[in-house]
């Protein structure tokens, strides 16, 4: 196995064994950038200072520090912050900006001791679930290259699912962490908003807005969550709460039959029943495991409702890139911003505020609601991610209506507010990679991560766990 | 900007009455050319003559999608607008070192005697 392809937990331990360096881990990742970020195009920028970070890492090793992402490359979304390392939110506004300070999310995964490697491509200003929006090129699904990414967190997550980085991050404001994690056999984490700092982080749509990131195993996907989450004074929408906590065996999971019937890719289908059926065998002797009979009857509005709150968001969000203290001004924007803008400026005008956006805050509550009843009875809810696998390059990107109606099953987590994971289940037949999501109440990221790895471990011996992108 | 104008797309001028009834079979219009260039006006957004009717066409379909919204009963329900249920949220007003003011300017494209130049407001 190549150095690039380690897991973090693999890749720490090597470090501490002194069996690699941090210099030569970080050089396998960016000679794999070097070879492949041509086709795939994931990095828009590639950080110059990365293999001097790599040998203050390896410095702090042998002095014995053992910070626990020390000396591990990680790639950015070209979203968050960083200090003299260009941010450009794949957007040509922002394509000369350099950031005088660092997100909080970056300044604690440096002081844990990652290493960064660059910044990644993703629908500008994270609008788009393709990786096609971005002003700097499309990236390429590494599966098969004529299939999107997904996005908004394209470019993190294929850099990852080529091996061009041990982690990387993202940010989720309707799904742009989980659907390209599913699309790209990686692991995916939204956090519970208000978990995760959003300071320097280019805010999207702010009460929507989650910092989360990708790992190639749930284990690693904790690892950073823990380094990552934490209330921030910069940030008042973070709070410090206690995590819910429970013995796997109590742990009850639901599903909505719906999930598995309409308006889903059979192959897809398929595979989530396989998957529900390893959770099932998991437990088959505790009979209070499953309780299939949740609803969440306000599914259905989800996009509706998401497509009124996030573009009046967005509208008054992006008002400040005038361009006077840094940034082109608007006139470079495109045209995904464009009709996002327009959208959020007509939703709010005098008139139809009330009719669609007071109308689309009390859905939210029922969506919330409908999310507070559930938990009631199960402790997690798994789902799809997407209705579909990945669809080709060009397929939707002229008909925005169906590109946001990829986002079906996830916005809603996002209007709730709760955490889910995504997390790889196999490939279609066309060798594309399909992904599930398992969510839960604020706050229960440890309960998905169990459920996860519980997932990982019954399944690790299946062939499709041994694949990897023919790139 | 004084006061946020109302809208009406010109094809209909009764707009209002129209989106009180929650047919959803019924196409509705939202957006057309004037609309658009309207709320491009609002917006600071320059959009070229000839992307106005696409503009139009792709804005009036998700309008027409997200209007779907209405038929959700929501009486006695509150509306949210976040979900941490945090309120008031304050923090202590230190004095701390801050940016310089080079740092501050590095990366504007217009500055005058270490001052970001606008444009003028005032005549």
């Amino acid at each position: 196995m190549n150095l690039n392809q380690l897991t973090i937990k693999a890749a720490r331990e090597g470090l501490k064994k002194k069996e690699f360096s941090s210099v030569e881990l970080t050089k396998a990742c960016l000679d794999q950038i070097e070879k492949h970020n041509k086709e795939i195009n994931a990095f828009i920028t590639v950080n110059k200072q990365a293999l001097e970070e790599a040998r203050k890492a390896d410095e702090k090793i042998k002095n014995s520090d053992n910070s626990s992402l020390l000396g591990i490359p990680i790639a950015l979304k070209d979203i968050y912050s960083t200090k003299g390392l260009k941010t450009t939110a794949a957007s040509n506004v922002l394509k000369d900006y350099v950031p005088q300070y660092n997100a909080t999310v970056v300044r604690k995964l440096k002081d844990a001791g990652a290493v960064i490697v660059g910044k990644t491509n993703m629908d500008a200003w994270a609008h788009g679930s393709s990786g096609e929006n971005s002003d700097f090129g499309p990236t390429k699904n590494p599966w098969n290259k004529e299939y999107v990414p997904g996005g908004s967190s394209s470019g993190s997550a294929v850099a990852l699912a080529a091996d061009m980085c041990i982690a990387s991050t993202g940010t989720d404001t309707g799904g742009s962490i989980r659907l390209p994690a599913s699309f790209n056999n990686i692991v995916g984490l939204k956090p519970t908003y208000g978990s995760v700092s959003r300071y320097g982080i280019i805010a999207m749509a702010s009460s929507l807005d989650t910092i989360g990131h990708f790992a190639k195993t749930v284990e690693d996907c904790e690892l950073i969550f823990n380094v990552t989450k934490e209330k921030d004074i910069m940030d008042s929408t973070t709070l410090e709460k206690k995590y819910i906590k429970k013995p796997f065996n109590d742990i009850k999971i639901g599903v909505d039959s719906d999930f598995f019937s309409k308006h889903i890719e059979i192959d897809s289908i398929d595979l989530l029943r396989k998957a529900y059926n390893v959770l099932l065998g998991l437990k088959n002797n505790s009979p209070d495991y499953f309780i299939s009979d949740i609803t969440l009857p306000h599914q259905n509005s989800g996009i509706a409702c998401y497509y009124i709150i996030q573009p009046a968001e967005v509208s008054s969000n992006l008002a400040r890139y005038d361009g006077i203290r840094f940034g082109n001004d608007w006139t470079q924007l495109n045209k995904e911003a464009r009709r996002r803008i327009m959208l959020g400026t007509y939703i709010l005008s005098a008139g139809y505020s009330d009719e669609y956006y007071k109308k689309a805050m009390q859905v939210r509550t029922l969506i919330k609601q409908d999310f507070d009843r559930a938990f009631e009875k199960v402790d997690a809810i798994i789902a799809p991610v997407s209705p579909t696998p990945p669809w080709k390059l060009g397929e939707k990107i002229n008909d925005p209506l169906s590109m946001y109606l990829s986002d079906k099953f996830t916005v809603t987590a996002n209007l709730a507010g709760i955490p889910s994971l995504s997390i790889p289940i196999g490939f279609t037949s066309k060798g594309l990679p399909v992904g599930m999501q398992i969510m839960g109440p604020h706050f229960s990221e440890e309960l998905l991560f169990q459920i996860g790895k519980a997932y990982e471990e019954a399944t690790k011996d299946e062939p499709w766990r041994k694949l990897k992108p023919n790139i | 900007m004084s006061t946020t104008p109302k809208l009406s797309a010109s094809s209909s001028t009764k707009n209002k009455q129209t989106f009180n009834t929650t047919s959803a079979t019924t196409s509705e219009t939202f957006f057309d050319g004037s609309i658009v260039r309207k709320i491009s006006i609002l917006a600071h957004l320059e959009i070229p003559e000839n992307e106005i009717n696409k503009y139009a066409k792709e804005l009036n379909d998700i309008m027409d999608y997200v209007k779907k919204i209405k038929e959700v009963p929501t009486e006695n329900i509150e509306p949210t607008s976040q979900v941490t249920g945090l309120e008031n949220i304050t923090r202590e007003d230190e004095v701390k070192p801050s940016l310089s003011q080079e740092e501050v300017l590095a990366n504007t494209k217009s500055q005058y005697n270490g001052l970001f130049r606008v444009k003028g407001v005032l005549k």
